[in-house]
């Protein structure tokens, strides 16, 4: 799931600028940008609406546990005799409103460590060094390790995907920033009296908008893949949250039973991270043509 | 071949040395004291200090950090804060399951990923490779808790026919030992294989526009040869660094799957440790997935380099 990142990075060390405007014909004129729209907005606008479509509140017990899918409960009762696809629909609120939020905190910080070598030569060259470190490491590990300092729980979910995205926005911000600081407008500015500040804010990040507009739907897609696994292993969202995760782990016990109460968050979560994922891949085609 | 390996150790080490660094650091600067959190809510003063005294912790930073790298590099991993064990003994009860995990995965992922690449990379009908394409987006988007639970509840529930927790030890047959494999190894291999296979078919689409291909043609090769000889063996390299590269994917990947298939491996013993808060047993954890990680992404550089001539360390 990282391989469109590196990609985006490469481009902009290479030198090319992947900013401009994406046109709504753009997204919409391939297979693959109408599909990967459509589940876009369409999550969002369960995660939205979630009070409004989904047939019972997330913590409503009905009268009987373990309810065959049917008309009253499309994907039937969980062990407490709550409706499934009540808890599926909160929960992909509740994950989509988690990346929503820790996103820009990690988002912010590696920008402006990334973007720091333009004030602190050595301190641009060590936070590299360190984003390339950390990049290096499995994700889901990276996210065990802040589980174990946090203890396990929605806080812990919510500073792992920061922390997450603050070398994939560094390494981004960094390359995008070293790539323009060549460009002859560049020096044209800098050789009129423009400070840092201002080369930053009127050359470089005009510059790197689409590549972090790129970067912000995969974070999207990874911050959901983050908040899943962790949760899968017990070490993310608690119950009786509805977290996507969540959900997988306390029906596993039951998947030959009630194989829909452990299906319906997968599907969640499988349709979410792709969609994303896509979403990146095609703003990305777009953005390179 | 060797002397690359040498030339490529410094590099290595450097990173390792980093990584650990990094680790320690991450483990020990973060809020809240170990020793506090370990002796628990209503431990007192005492208690905790206690804690504190036999794991090290009131020594200075870098002396602790110097007594864990030692420990490392002569192969004592120190002792589990929880149940006085050694942790070479934790790793080594549970290092076969994941190690079979991992083997089984790189080889599925590798047959899998190279089959398809090649089928793509060779075909002259744009439309199988668009759809080829499009079937790598999907499933190389797709964790490994979702290929998993899916073939769960295929294999486990609509058609039960191989088993879907658990695992068997040798004594009961290396037929046994498969069976279990199967199943976890095929939903950790899934989404790397898309991987490799769209890199391969991409690789191999662009060699049959270098020039040694045209000239092959105009010698009057066939183009099976043309296509086995010449453009394969020029694309491999990149299937084979990908390898390599999603090895440290594939390692963090086998926490979740082992978790979903009930296999007692590592990735189990580091769940329990975070949930038991056994800080030294994570720590050397994390350790070891990382120096395997950076050793496998080495050796799959090797192998490049071995395959390829131009290739030389400058």
């Amino acid at each position: 799931m990282t391989a469109p990142t590196a990609h985006t990075a490469e481009d902009l060390e290479r030198g090319q600028s992947i900013g401009g405007r994406i046109r709504a014909s753009a997204l919409l004129g391939t297979s693959r940008g109408l599909v990967s729209t459509i589940l876009a907005v369409l999550m969002i606008t369960i995660a939205i609406l979630a009070p409004v479509i989904a047939p019972y509140s997330s913590d409503q017990q009905g009268a009987q546990s373990f309810l065959s899918p049917g008309a009253g409960n499309l994907l039937g009762t969980d062990e407490f005799g709550r409706d499934i696809l009540s808890r599926v629909i909160f929960a992909v609120r509740l994950d989509l409103v988690l990346a929503v939020l820790a996103i820009p905190v990690g988002a912010i910080i590696g920008t402006l460590l990334g973007l720091s070598g333009i004030w602190a030569k050595s301190l641009g060259q060590v936070s590299a060094r360190v984003f390339d470190l950390i990049l290096g490491f499995p994700t889901l590990i990276l996210g065990i390790a802040v589980a174990l300092l946090l203890t396990p729980g929605l806080p812990a979910v919510a500073v792992a995907i920061a922390i997450i995205n603050i070398p994939v926005f560094g390494r981004l911000a960094r390359g995008g920033m070293l790539a323009q600081l060549n460009r002859d407008y560049v020096m044209a500015a800098k050789s009129l009296g423009a400070s840092n500040t201002r080369i930053l804010l009127k050359q470089v990040l005009p510059n790197i908008r689409g590549a972090l507009l790129v970067q912000s739907a995969i974070s999207i897609a990874d911050a959901v893949f983050i908040e899943g696994g962790l949760s899968i292993l017990g070490l993310g969202v608690q119950p009786p949250t509805p977290s996507l995760g969540g959900l997988v782990q306390s029906g596993l016990p039951y998947i030959t039973t009630s194989p829909m109460y452990v299906l319906g968050p997968t599907i969640a979560l499988a349709l979410i991270i792709l969609g994303f994922g896509l979403l990146a891949d095609t703003l990305n085609n777009r953005s390179e043509t | 071949m060797g002397n690359y390996l040498i030339r490529r150790l410094p590099a290595m080490l450097v990173t390792l040395f980093a990584a650990s660094i990094l680790i320690f650091l991450i483990l020990r600067l973060a809020p809240g004291s170990p020793a506090a959190t370990i002796a628990g809510p209503d431990a007192s003063a005492e208690q905790i200090h206690a804690v504190e005294e036999k794991l090290g912790l009131n020594a200075p930073l870098p002396q602790q950090y110097g007594t864990w790298l030692i420990g490392l590099v002569t192969g004592n991993l120190g002792v589990s804060i929880i149940n006085d064990q050694p942790i070479t003994t934790l790793i080594g009860s549970r290092v076969e399951s994941t190690l079979l995990l991992a083997l089984a995965a790189t080889v599925l992922m590798s047959l899998l990923g190279i089959t398809l690449g090649v089928l793509g990379g060779s075909s002259r009908s744009a439309r199988l490779r668009s759809y080829l394409d499009a079937f790598y987006s999907v499933l190389l988007s797709l964790p490994t808790y979702v290929t998993s639970v899916l073939l769960l509840v295929l294999f486990g529930v609509l058609i039960p026919v191989l088993p879907i927790s658990g695992e068997a030890s040798f004594e009961d047959g290396i037929g046994e030992v498969l069976t279990y494999l199967v199943l976890p190894a095929t939903a950790l291999a899934i989404p790397h294989a898309a991987v490799i296979g769209r890199l391969l078919q991409n690789s191999m689409q662009e060699a049959m526009h270098e020039d040694y291909v045209r000239f092959g043609i105009a010698k009057g090769l066939s183009r099976a040869r043309i296509l086995w000889l010449h453009v394969l063996r020029n694309s491999m390299g990149t299937a084979i660094v990908a390898i390599g590269i999603r090895f440290s994917g594939l390692l963090g990947g086998a926490v979740v799957v082992e978790a979903l298939f009930s296999r007692n491996g590592l990735g189990q013993l580091m769940i329990g440790s975070v949930l038991s808060r056994d800080y030294v047993v994570v720590q050397d954890l994390i350790m070891l997935a990382v120096a395997i990680a950076v050793i496998v992404q080495a050796l799959s550089e090797v192998a490049l380099a071995s395959m390829d001539p131009r290739i030389r360390l400058s």
